[in-house]
């Protein structure tokens, strides 16, 4: 791949191994500037090995490829010499320096004027929606989790870097405060113009804020492509069923979404349809939609996802007979694995 | 390299000299008592004589009957202490806590309490059990107290690691099985206890084997282990080939316990 | 989890803790007994503390047992924390062999490591004197400060450092700011430790001293030796309760640290 110069983050065909295993297999992506692109997989897949490479705290296997920021090459630089900012799983704030401090870190490593820092320091506790005032000379042990993680993304940010890495950052916040912060974490993505590069294994939150994913699987990167891509149009039966269910059929060749699976009574007419006879087994009934597991007479199971418009739960029960069906053009062809 | 200060440190002051050690061994001795260019068994022979031989015979005795009455007396402690809920660490406190007081001080403890105008000899006269005070110090048994009293503790401790470990569940389940408790002892505790009692024996074992103030001040001069031996050669007796082997006699009995440790870990392991 | 303790048990327990403490408790109590030959109480006085204000020589061998304690220490502090740094931190090529060089000084009896150390210094022709003690102590010392700040490491996070890298700071600055700070503690208790196990040697202290360098240790041999008064139960009391505060007070520093910061 040619250096681009307008890429933030670029790889090509970069691999790390830990002795016999390989963490990360010829990697080869391009993250633009100002995006928000997710690294999404289950554990283990090498989506934080990936990370930590671009922050500097891995190295990419001698001989194997390159990895450039800003069109730069810097395998060879360490990460004080990235200007790359990092949010960490367990936030990492400095427990022997106060919020003001921790903030503080960078800049005053940096040497800048007492004045200059203590201003910065402000705006960034602002920013992270942090009251200055009130929170400035607290320890790291005296805040909650949702707290330290703002005080962990206001020191990163304070430096304006041009990339900011999170690996998996709100994994230990409650529901309710998670869906807060992807809200703000986005606006800053937006507001800053910087680079995000999230790190997550929850596929919904990776739906909800990126730009672009990249779907990584026992490491290597299986499918690129915007929320909407990757959902609509998985490559693999893997990524069809990492992300949201997938009704795998004619011998995982083919997904099929469940919310693509319409339910009609039995003797309903074909109507250009897909259609086959079977009883539903059972329902699961999850607020704004049921999901319908109906097994069919030809043998295996299909899942229907069905909007609850009529405001009375599920339309059907166990033992209804039922006919499932779809357009043949909502089925998608998976490639085979490698 | 971060390393490279603390190795080279231990390597000089410690590897180097114990190489000498067991170079002097093997040379001629001096007219001063240090050692000649040579090379010679004349040290590791000059040991074959029945005084040497008895000295060696009774530190190796010493210190297994210490070994074993320590375990004895602190099997039920670390069993005590492991059970006793709200008291554990004041328990466990006051068996470090004589750990910490100088060692000097605490066989001094031992003779103010065992010598012919001590404690223990008041009380025998005071009592009339005695008409005249007991010869205490200066006795095999003297020694022997010495060395459980200073070592004890180190049974203690990972007896009770190893104990802290059991889950009273098991042996409500032997109880419920049908076991009386000696058998419930023998059946579940001490094999549970093992890798403890294991690793107590060689901390009180070694210690015991190099010990030096315990027989000097307990024993005087008709109660010697290897450890005065030593001394003895870089002092008054002024031999130091007799003295290099002797240590080296020494360093070799220290190994075989640490090798019969290292293997009896892992079967105590299994066992737990 | 309080099982139900026969009462044999009990009083078998209480009687090996009175072995423990007991006899110092006794000595330290005679230090207080007026009579001069021991064993029998005649009456409560402080003549005896009195002397050993007077007693010149033991005030110098304190100080000598100080100045040795706190120039060993912080040998043996210093090159133990890069020591332990490096093998927590770092791959190390032959690690199995350092291990080995660090733990069997732990083992090897104080004689023998004495002796060693007296030929080695005979050898060199080095005089013996207080420097050749401040080097025997350090390095008896060496090993159980690097185990102490080895379990003090292993317990702590490596990402705090990883932290202060991504901020700018280079490896040096980190440890400055970071490690450093948080090690703080456990170099603290390590050195206490250091500090005691020098205070308190005599093996190894008598035999590669020089002459008119004795420590308080060995002069409470000689004394201890020669059994004249109970003004060696009054110096014993002495050193027993000012090591106990110091351990005590190494405690202490060492509980603090424990609030454990994060999650």
């Amino acid at each position: 791949m040619p250096p681009s110069t307008t890429a933030a983050v670029q790889l090509n065909r970069v691999c790390k191994s830990y002795g016999p295993v390989r963490a990360v297999d010829a990697v080869s992506l391009e993250i633009a500037a100002g995006e928000f692109f997710s690294i999404l997989g289950p554990s283990g897949c090498g989506k934080t090995t990936l990370l930590r490479l671009i922050a500097g705290f891995e190295i990419p296997d001698p001989g194997s490829g390159q990895l450039r920021l800003f069109g730069d090459v810097v395998d060879q630089q360490r990460p004080y010499e990235r200007q790359v900012g990092m949010v960490f799983q367990n936030y990492a704030l400095f427990p022997h320096l106060s919020v003001e401090r921790n903030v503080a870190f960078g800049l005053e490593e940096r040497r800048r004027p007492p004045p200059d820092i203590a201003s910065r320091v402000r705006a960034a506790l602002e920013l992270v929606r942090l009251a200055p005032e009130r929170f400035r000379s607290r320890m790291p042990a005296q805040l909650s989790g949702g707290q330290r993680q703002r005080v962990a993304l206001a020191r990163a940010l304070v430096l304006e870097p041009r990339i900011l890495l999170l690996d998996e950052p709100l994994g230990a916040l409650d529901l309710k405060l998670r869906k807060e912060m992807q809200v703000e974490l986005r606006a800053l993505n937006r507001t800053l113009r910087t680079t995000f590069v999230y790190v997550t294994h929850d596929q919904e939150e990776a739906l909800t804020m990126s730009d672009r994913i990249a779907v990584m699987d026992h490491a290597r990167v299986v499918q690129i492509g915007t929320p909407a891509a990757v959902y609509e149009r998985p490559r693999t039966a893997f990524v069809a069923t990492f992300i949201g269910d997938a009704n795998l059929l004619d011998g995982e060749r083919v997904a099929l979404r469940p919310e693509r699976v319409r339910l009609l009574p039995p003797g309903t007419p074909a109507n250009g349809l897909v259609s086959r006879p079977g009883v539903v087994q059972d329902t699961l009934y999850r607020g704004d939609t049921v999901q319908v597991i109906v097994a069919l007479h030809e043998g295996g199971t299909i899942r229907a996802s069905v909007d609850c418009t009529a405001g009375d739960g599920a339309p059907w029960r166990p033992g209804d007979h039922i006919v499932a069906g779809w357009r043949a053009t909502d089925c998608h062809p998976l490639e085979a694995e490698p | 390299m971060l390393a490279a200060p603390g190795v080279g440190w231990l390597v000089v002051f410690f590897a180097a000299p114990l190489a000498l050690v067991a170079a002097f061994s093997v040379m001629p001795r001096g007219p001063y008592g240090g050692v000649e260019p040579g090379f010679t068994f004349e040290a590791y022979q000059r040991f074959l004589v029945p005084i040497y031989l008895t000295t060696l015979g009774r530190t190796l005795l010493l210190s297994l009957a210490c070994t074993a009455l320590c375990l004895a007396l602190g099997f039920p402690v670390a069993y005590a202490i492991s059970r006793s809920g709200r008291w554990k660490t004041l328990l466990l406190v006051l068996v470090v806590l004589p750990l910490w007081t100088s060692f000097l001080v605490r066989t001094f403890a031992m003779i103010f309490l065992l010598r012919d105008t001590g404690l223990v000899n008041q009380w025998l006269l005071a009592t009339g059990l005695v008409r005249e005070p007991l010869t205490l110090l200066y006795t095999p048994g003297a020694v022997l107290a010495g060395l459980v009293y200073g070592f004890l503790p180190f049974m203690i401790l990972p007896i009770y690691a190893s104990l802290e470990k059991l889950d009273l569940a098991l042996l409500e389940a032997a109880e419920a099985l049908g076991a009386r408790p000696a058998a419930r002892l023998r059946r579940v505790v001490l094999p549970l206890a093992m890798p403890g009692i294991v690793a107590g024996s060689l901390l009180v074992f070694v210690p015991a084997l190099g010990s030096f103030l315990t027989p000097d001040l307990l024993g005087g001069a008709k109660q010697l282990m290897l450890g005065n031996l030593i001394q003895n050669q870089f002092s008054a007796a002024r031999n130091w080939p007799f003295g290099s082997a002797a240590s080296l006699v020494m360093l070799a009995l220290v190994l075989a316990a640490v090798v019969a440790w290292l293997h009896l870990r892992d079967r105590a392991e299994e066992l737990a | 989890m309080t099982g139900r303790i026969r009462p044999w048990l009990t009083a078998s327990v209480a009687a090996v803790y009175l072995l423990l403490h007991l006899p110092v408790a006794i000595l330290m109590a005679f230090s207080f007994n007026a009579s001069r030959f021991s064993a029998a109480w005649t009456g409560f006085t402080l003549d005896w503390y009195r002397q050993l204000m007077d007693r010149d020589d033991l005030l110098r061998a304190t100080g000598r047992s100080l100045f040795v304690g706190v120039t060993a220490t912080v040998l043996a502090t210093v090159i133990g924390t890069l020591l332990a740094l490096a093998l927590a931190r770092h791959r190390i090529r032959g690690r199995r062999g350092v291990e080995a060089l660090l733990y069997a000084p732990v083992v090897t009896p104080e004689v023998v490591a004495g002796v060693s150390l007296l030929m080695l210094f005979a050898f060199l022709r080095i005089p013996l004197g207080l420097g050749t003690i401040v080097l025997a102590h350090a390095t008896f010392s060496l090993p159980f400060v690097v185990i102490v700040l080895l379990a003090r490491l292993s317990g702590m996070d490596g990402s705090l450092e990883e932290a202060a890298m991504i901020l700018g700071a280079d490896e040096l600055a980190t440890f400055r700011r970071v490690t450093l700070p948080q090690l703080a503690p456990g170099v603290l208790a390590a050195a206490l430790l250091a500090f005691t196990l020098s205070f308190d040697d005599f093996v190894i202290t008598s035999l590669v001293a020089g002459p008119g360098s004795s420590t308080l240790p060995m002069m409470v041999y000689s004394m201890v030796r020669r059994n004249v008064d109970p003004t060696v139960n009054a110096i014993s009391a002495i050193i027993v309760v000012v090591t106990t505060a110091l351990v005590l007070g190494a405690e202490r520093l060492a509980r603090p640290e424990r609030a454990e910061p994060a999650r």
